[in-house]
């Protein structure tokens, strides 16, 4: 079973890709040679995860979880 | 598909040299995921775009040439197709520049010219034109509102 999984590159994919997985229980190292990029990927994924909570398909424990299973790396090889 | 969470369909793309086995436990993640996988071979486009992409570049060149303006243009492939969106709305909504590459990338990978990005769609990029990022794209965007108001530059 897989339990863990890398997302690379943190655009508007990667962060959606990054965010399903950490929703259904994987652990998710979202890797961007950008920072910045990941940090806007973390706060896009956050602000996605509201809009659920808002049609009440999540709650904000739920929230803390899913956003506790991604981890940013700007080095694949440290990833 | 973007947007991820949103969209129930993962592409799944098979390298020339990818085994069956990868194919296979990529198909079953996506299930895991809750979305439906879809196989496509790696060429240009893969399935999506490749139709996807010349159906909005057409949909350009009907409002270049005079066919018909833009209402008209997605009013008939909204109701006539019965697709959620008319091509240049949704054109808007993936942003230009994004429909731009992806043209170029069929039209190298081709080099059909079936696939030449209309130029208005590459007049558009070059003026920072590129739909909802933007604010102006076929239709103008202002902030909180959601009517779809057709870009002045389109309007007679």
């Amino acid at each position: 079973m897989i339990k863990n999984v890398s997302v690379i590159g943190a655009g508007t994919m990667g962060n959606g890709i990054a965010h399903v997985f950490a929703q259904h229980h994987f652990n998710v190292t979202l890797i961007d040679i950008s920072e910045n990029q990941l940090q806007k990927a973390i706060t896009n994924i956050s602000k996605n995860i509201d809009r659920q909570i808002a049609k009440e398909l999540l709650n904000e424990d739920q929230k803390a979880a899913i956003l506790q299973r991604i981890q940013t790396h700007t080095d694949i090889r440290k990833a | 598909m973007n947007p991820v969470p949103v969209m129930k369909l993962v592409e799944v793309i098979n390298g020339y040299a990818t085994s069956n086995y990868v194919t296979g436990t990529i198909t079953e993640l996506s299930k895991q995921l809750g979305k439906t996988p879809a196989l496509a071979n790696d060429y240009p486009g893969f399935v999506a775009n490749r139709i996807l992409m010349p159906m909005i570049n057409e949909a350009i060149y009907t409002l270049h040439e005079g066919v018909a303006g833009v209402e008209a243009i997605d009013t008939i492939m909204k109701l006539g197709m019965a697709h959620p969106m008319g091509p240049l709305q949704l054109a808007d909504f993936i942003g230009l520049d994004v429909c731009l590459s992806i043209m170029q990338v069929l039209y190298n990978g081709f080099g059909h010219p079936k696939y030449a990005p209309c130029p208005l769609l590459v007049n558009m990029v070059a003026s920072k034109k590129l739909g909802i990022k933007t604010g102006e794209g076929f239709y103008t965007y202002l902030p909180g509102s959601k009517d779809l108001v057709v870009s002045d530059k389109f309007r007679k």
